[in-house]
């Protein structure tokens, strides 16, 4: 039996639906990321965990328990604010103590365990200092102490480092999956970053619009999407619509392109081509094709973009822009304005069903 | 240069009228005296109208703190629509004037079932509504400053039930606040003399109306107590800041 079920979950601020059927279950000791944008209802399902919301309809059970209408204080869930929200009149070492204090255990085991606690976030030596004394990074330890003193049925993070600069981010994000694994504790982890999600998750659900289109391990949410707004949402996607053909080709502006042999689709459906920037690679026009039995189209690159680790090639064929991602170590540079083959795995194309061939613009 | 001249302009704005009290209080013509104010110490009448004022200064601040602080609470973090009507009657007392206030709770407090009408108790009611706006104003500010919300549910998460809350994470933060809307609750009250007239009259004189009986009379002695009433409203408030400073910390050891 999962140890966190989320049941058909509703919850609606006036006449716009927040949270619109939310079905999750989380086993014990996994991280589950609520991934999407703004709005999404991530959040909110995050609430109504944490007791903060009551949903309109549905049902939340922990550990085989219903506590959808379990008071939040009464629930014994750590939960970590994306402000720190620590406690200003309070030491860091006063604040990890306050729920323990609360619960009003004994005075030497609240010093043993917040001492353990700040070795445990590696922050041995500022348990004296106050919240204004410390870098968000520092404060955002504290506050996961804090909620790990009382230790929690599950932890709750919203979007917990979107207010630290890039480098606390990565740096903390490791340490959150550090601890998470090291305690075995189950955490429900709220995010708009898809690249947080993806590298801290056992599973990423991806929401919109108040429902979970997709729940899996990372490589697969990114790896197969399902529909087309995981696809576009987690990763940078090209988009290629068009429709199918006979003996699975599918014919894009004139151009006949092969399709993914793994999943057979009956021709004449209209449909869009899914294609990563990072499965795509180009050629000079001029030249012959390195590898045959690829997808290829002819476009001119418009811009490019150094990115670090790649360099990435916007190229308009057809009237469409395609991200094209290139090593940032290849030799050869492609000029703007260049003649160029843009070319692609058969098997690295998603194809998805219809939206009747509208093209959107140049693609994240 | 000028923007000394401004500072220097603006203290001598405040302090002139002082120095003037108080050289009309020291000399007699050309001779230096305390006699005005050695007057004061075997003035029973003025020691018992600076006690009723003091204990109507505290009763107020105390009645205003307690309840201004804790409606503000619930309604910035529980009942956010009622914050417009708040904000409304926060400001009803600076455009109500104190006699209109006065005739109306005369009208409801001088018949059954509630005749309150000369009671100290309605006088600290009155002065309760005359100063909400202090206290309301303060707390309010220091409520957003701290991004109450947010300290609040994380108060909750940890299990704190809502008094808790209210005691160990909200009150220290606001503390500043509530400290200087007491301050002014109270040196109000020490001066307030509409209302005092109007609602309680000679039944529980206080100081105000002491004075202006004195300075009529006797204006030299009205002059020393007025400066008077000004050391002991200044000395009150210091010893006030000073107790408060401890306060938060307080609260704190009654949770442990």
């Amino acid at each position: 039996m999962p140890y966190l079920e989320l049941e058909d979950l509703h919850k609606a601020y006036g006449h716009t639906a927040a949270v619109a059927g939310v079905t999750l279950a989380v086993e014990r000791g996994e991280l589950v990321s609520l991934l999407g944008p703004s709005g999404c209802g991530k959040t909110t399902t995050l609430r109504i965990v944490a007791g903060f919301e009551v949903p309109d309809r549905g049902r939340v059970r922990l550990d085989g328990r219903d506590i959808t209408a379990l008071p939040p204080e009464r629930r014994g869930i750590g939960m970590v604010f994306q402000s720190y929200s620590l406690f200003p009149n309070m030491t860091a070492a006063e604040n990890i103590a306050y729920g323990l204090r609360i619960a009003r255990r004994p005075a030497a085991e609240i010093r043993r365990r917040v001492g353990d606690l700040l070795d445990l976030v590696g922050l041995a030596d500022a348990g004296d200092r106050y919240p204004h004394q410390l870098s968000g990074g520092m404060q955002q330890r504290v506050a996961l102490a804090r909620a790990l003193a009382i230790e929690p049925r599950i932890l709750l993070l919203d979007e917990p480092l979107s207010a630290l600069d890039a480098k606390v981010r990565v740096a903390l994000r490791a340490e959150i999956r550090r601890i998470q694994t090291q305690l075995g504790i189950t955490a429900l982890y709220v995010t708009h970053d898809q690249e947080e999600a993806l590298s801290l998750s056992d599973r990423v659900a991806v929401m919109s619009g108040g429902r979970i289109e997709q729940v899996g391990p990372p490589e697969e949410v990114y790896g197969d999407p399902r529909t087309e707004f995981v696809a576009s949402f987690v990763g940078s996607m090209n988009q290629l619509a068009g429709v199918v053909g006979p003996d699975g080709t599918f014919q894009y502006r004139g151009h006949l392109l092969r399709l993914p042999a793994r999943r057979p689709v009956p021709a004449g459906r209209g449909g869009v081509l899914l294609v990563r920037p990072e499965a795509m690679a180009m050629e000079p026009e001029g030249e012959a094709p390195a590898s045959p039995g690829l997808n290829a189209l002819s476009g001119r690159v418009v811009t490019r973009t150094f990115l670090g680790p790649v360099v990435r090639f916007v190229v308009e064929v057809e009237g469409d822009y395609l991200s094209v991602d290139v090593p940032g170590t290849a030799r050869r540079a492609y000029p703007q304005g260049a003649r160029v083959r843009v070319v692609f795995d058969p098997e690295a194309g998603i194809l998805m069903g219809g939206t009747g061939g509208s093209v959107r613009g140049a693609p994240k | 240069m000028t923007g000394w001249a401004v500072v220097l302009a603006f203290f001598a704005y405040l302090i002139l009228p002082l120095v003037g009290i108080l050289q009309f209080t020291f000399f007699d013509g050309p001779r230096f005296t305390l006699a005005h104010y050695l007057q004061a110490v075997s003035d029973r009448e003025f020691q018992t109208y600076m006690g009723h004022s003091l204990a109507l200064a505290a009763a107020t601040v105390a009645v205003t703190v307690a309840l201004v602080t804790f409606t503000t609470y619930w309604v910035h973090t529980r009942a956010r629509w009622l914050k417009p009507v708040l904000e409304f009657v926060a400001f009803l007392p600076f455009v109500v004037p104190a006699v209109t206030l006065a005739l109306g709770l005369i009208q409801l407090y001088s018949r059954p079932p509630l005749v309150l009408t000369g009671t100290p108790q309605l006088l600290t009611l009155a002065y309760g509504v005359l100063a909400m706006p202090f206290t309301y104003r303060a707390v309010e500010n220091a409520l957003g400053a701290i991004d109450a919300q947010t300290l609040s549910e994380a108060a909750q998460s940890l299990g704190a039930r809502w008094t808790q809350r209210f005691l160990t994470v909200i009150v220290p933060n606001v503390w500043p606040g509530v400290v200087s809307a007491a301050l002014l609750t109270f040196s109000l009250v020490m001066g307030e003399f509409t209302l005092a007239l109007f609602l309680v009259g000679s039944a529980y004189e206080t100081y105000p109306l002491y004075l202006n009986q004195v300075w009529r009379s006797d204006p030299k002695y009205g002059a020393a107590i007025a400066i008077l009433s000004f050391l002991i409203t200044w000395g009150s408030s210091v010893v006030f800041l000073a107790a408060s400073r401890r306060a938060p910390g307080q609260v704190q050891a009654a949770l442990k």
